[in-house]
């Protein structure tokens, strides 16, 4: 036993814990195990659910970042975290707050 | 000094392994239930907690992927701030979210109906008027269709009195000890009961 036998084993550890939760999970949330209820639906404060195109257009963008972000890591030199491409968290910060905004306006927009 | 540290490596790896093979299969089995993973108090889904689920995965995926891409693992010298600032806008727009959220009775749990008396006790069999009301509701919050029900066995007849009452006349031969349940239901909210105990 060597410590490159070592760093070896935890590589292999890492790995597959990680990417078991991530297939577990996506397993789950694709059928129905994990609830994923209403998700593309807000809610108003009568309680009552409408849809809502602000969230689609949330989740798209969240997913695009995390594709992108995963592929440039793939190719980034090791020991080194790839950068963000220029705007990226701006357009998270704007997709994010027109989430967040549809989402109060449906709020309180009928309440007394 | 070498061997020592390659022992207690060994140990800790043997552990950590254990620890991670006995997480994913108490996940897979449904012992430790994911199943509100991104679930609001009011059973809906979030779409808030998706988003920061989403991006923790790819941090940390990324993270892996790079300290173990070269010949020898190396932990990254610096993570750049965009990341933090990434994680930074998920985790704000979480907590701005649960914000508007808590801002109303709806957001907060699931709503549900009640019916008064919720339970009570007698000795003497004969008509009882039941009445259902919201909880969990946006005040002023109208009553909708209600279905009411009796467990079985039902031990009795019930005569929905609409918008919100309802009369349980039990049966004329009901013994003392007898419980009977009341149940009262509709879409969107959690079923009301009421138990009455003669």
């Amino acid at each position: 036993m060597s410590h490159d036998s070592l760093a070896l084993i935890a590589k292999w550890e890492i790995g597959l814990f990680l990417i078991g939760l991530a297939a577990i999970i996506a397993y789950r949330l694709l059928n129905g195990k994990i609830n994923t209820r209403y998700l593309l639906y807000g809610l108003d404060a009568k309680g009552n659910h409408y849809f809502s195109p602000l969230r689609i257009q949330l989740l798209v963008t969240t997913i695009g970042v995390a594709i992108h972000y995963l592929l440039s890591a793939a190719q980034a030199s090791p020991g080194e975290m790839p950068k963000l491409p220029d705007g990226t968290l701006g357009l998270l910060g704007v997709s994010n707050a027109a989430y967040l905004g549809g989402k109060a306006f449906a709020f309180f927009k009928n309440q007394q | 000094m070498s061997w020592l540290a390659l022992i207690a490596g060994a140990i800790f790896e043997g552990f950590a392994g254990l620890l991670a093979i006995t997480i994913l299969y108490l996940i897979w089995t449904g012992k430790i239930s994911l199943a509100k993973l991104i679930s609001e108090n009011n059973g809906d889904a979030s779409l808030s907690r998706l988003q920061f689920l989403i991006f923790t995965f790819v941090i940390s995926l990324t993270l892996f992927l790079v300290s173990v891409g070269g010949a020898t693992p190396q932990f990254p010298s610096k993570i750049p701030p965009e990341i933090f600032a990434l994680l930074g806008i998920s985790a704000s727009s979480y907590l701005v979210s649960k914000g508007i959220q808590f801002s109303s009775p709806a957001g907060i749990a699931k709503p549900a109906l009640a019916i008064s008396p919720t339970s009570a006790s007698s000795a003497t069999p004969g008509p009882v008027t039941l009445a259902a009301s919201l909880v969990n509701a946006a005040p002023g919050s109208a009553l909708p269709a209600l279905t009411w029900s009796l467990d079985a066995p039902a031990h009795g007849t019930l005569a929905p009195q609409p918008p919100g009452n309802a009369i349980f006349t039990p049966a004329p031969d009901i013994t003392m000890g007898t419980v009977v349940t009341i149940r009262v239901q509709t879409n969107g909210y959690d079923d009301g009961t009421s138990v009455y105990t003669y």
